[in-house]
């Protein structure tokens, strides 16, 4: 039976069946996807609206509807890259420590600031989508959304959310923070690089970090430490907020 | 012998071994630049970067370790922020190894958001129909949020000048 089917099938499908079969295939549309939108991010002079991230998902998706991949197959290949948002969420000590030694008593300053943030977030959010009629379904996966992703997952499956829409909604979020961030903070005419860097990293975590990072370095080591903290506070908060109020 | 990644103390007393016991006899490809620089090179480039990625994977671990006996509520890779972070306290700097690792991991932190992002293709029915409320809800929320903290920010640090 082996035989037979090893006839009916074209070389070219028998490498295609092989690729398909390993993690690589995945991993290499993964990476490139990645450094196509950096490569554009870079062209279009950083312009926020080219988002590498933006850029790389779309890419991917169409990738696979084309290639009639299952996600699930995808996915069993880009595990790779997804397990390290762990040691990535654990590396956010390292800006957090840094960023401790340059405060100089601003941190009362900016614990009041990240919970007031906080609390807008998921109000708005969740208020914002209740008002409008959108499923029930879908509301839960809102409320971890400002919170950097694997740690909002985290969160997700405490709050009984799917841990996957709360991911396509954070990176959504951190995505459009990158994008409009910018424009608010000038129209509040928020000059100082430490300031606009905490906010976008409050409200749009990893995403709003890289692109602070690549805006100012101090806007950056401002935005790793606001999604640090958003990141621990609101995995403390956040259950038990739900909780009390669903 | 250069890929175990010799230090160059560890050059100097295996030479010293190699003398005394009158067994090694290229002592003068030893003293060569060419494997000073090659087993220098070892050591400051595979070296750190293992033992940066090893640490970090420790703490990960401890950090799942403890969210699974200790403090249920908790995500494991939250808990290994805070040990780490505790960890970095106490050696009062970030050793290199996990600054190199951890920079560069962070650095990237957009790619690895990729694989659960491209999720969207399961929940593409339901986000569709409710396509526009949860477009406005992100906006309004991510906007109020920026303005909120921003806001605040800015207000608390002019009522204590001294934090400027």
């Amino acid at each position: 039976m082996n035989k037979e089917f090893q006839t009916q099938l074209p070389p070219i499908s028998d490498i295609w069946v092989y690729l398909s079969g390993s993690p690589l295939l995945a991993l290499v549309l993964t990476l490139s996807a990645y450094l196509l939108g950096l490569t554009l991010y870079e062209r279009s002079q950083r312009n926020p609206l080219a988002n590498p991230v933006l850029i790389a998902v779309v890419v991917v998706t169409f990738s696979i509807s084309v290639l009639d991949m299952p996600y699930a197959k995808y996915f069993e290949g880009a595990q790779f890259v997804h397990f390290l948002l762990g040691t990535a969420t654990v590396s956010l000590a390292i800006p957090i420590y840094k960023g401790f030694a340059s405060l100089k008593g601003r941190m009362s300053v900016l614990l009041l600031s990240l919970v007031a943030g906080g609390i807008t977030s998921v109000f708005t959010a969740v208020g914002m989508a209740r008002w409008l009629g959108v499923d029930e379904s879908l509301v839960r996966g809102l409320v971890a959304k400002s919170v950097t992703a694997p740690i909002a997952m985290g969160i997700a499956e405490r709050v009984q959310a799917s841990p996957t829409l709360t991911a396509i909604f954070a990176v959504s979020t951190g995505i459009l923070g990158a994008i409009l961030g910018r424009y608010v903070l000038d129209a509040l005419r928020v000059t100082q690089w430490w300031q606009r860097g905490f906010a976008l990293g409050v409200a749009a975590h990893g995403i709003g970090t890289s692109r602070a990072f690549s805006v100012h370095p101090e806007a950056g080591a401002y935005a790793s430490l606001g999604m640090g903290l958003h990141g621990i506070v609101g995995a403390v908060v956040i259950p038990y907020a739900v909780a009390w109020w669903f | 012998m250069v890929a175990q990644g010799v230090t160059p103390v560890a050059i100097g007393s295996c030479q010293r071994q190699c003398e005394r016991r009158q067994l090694c006899t290229s002592v003068t490809f030893k003293k060569s630049k060419l494997f000073a620089l090659a087993t220098t090179r070892a050591h400051t480039y595979t070296g750190p970067m293992i033992q940066g990625l090893v640490q970090l994977f420790i703490f990960q671990a401890l950090g799942e370790l403890v969210s699974k006996f200790a403090l249920p509520f908790i995500p494991g890779p939250v808990l290994g922020l805070v040990l780490l972070l505790a960890y970095l306290s106490v050696r009062g700097h970030v050793p290199a190894a996990i600054d190199l690792v951890g920079g560069s991991v962070l650095q990237h932190l957009g790619l690895l958001f990729i694989p659960a992002s491209v999720g969207v293709v399961l929940y593409l029915p339901v986000l569709q129909a409710n396509a526009w409320a949860i477009t406005a809800a992100l906006v309004v929320s991510v906007v109020a949020t920026v303005a909120v903290t921003a806001g605040l920010l800015k207000v608390l640090a002019k009522k204590n000048p001294t934090d400027a």
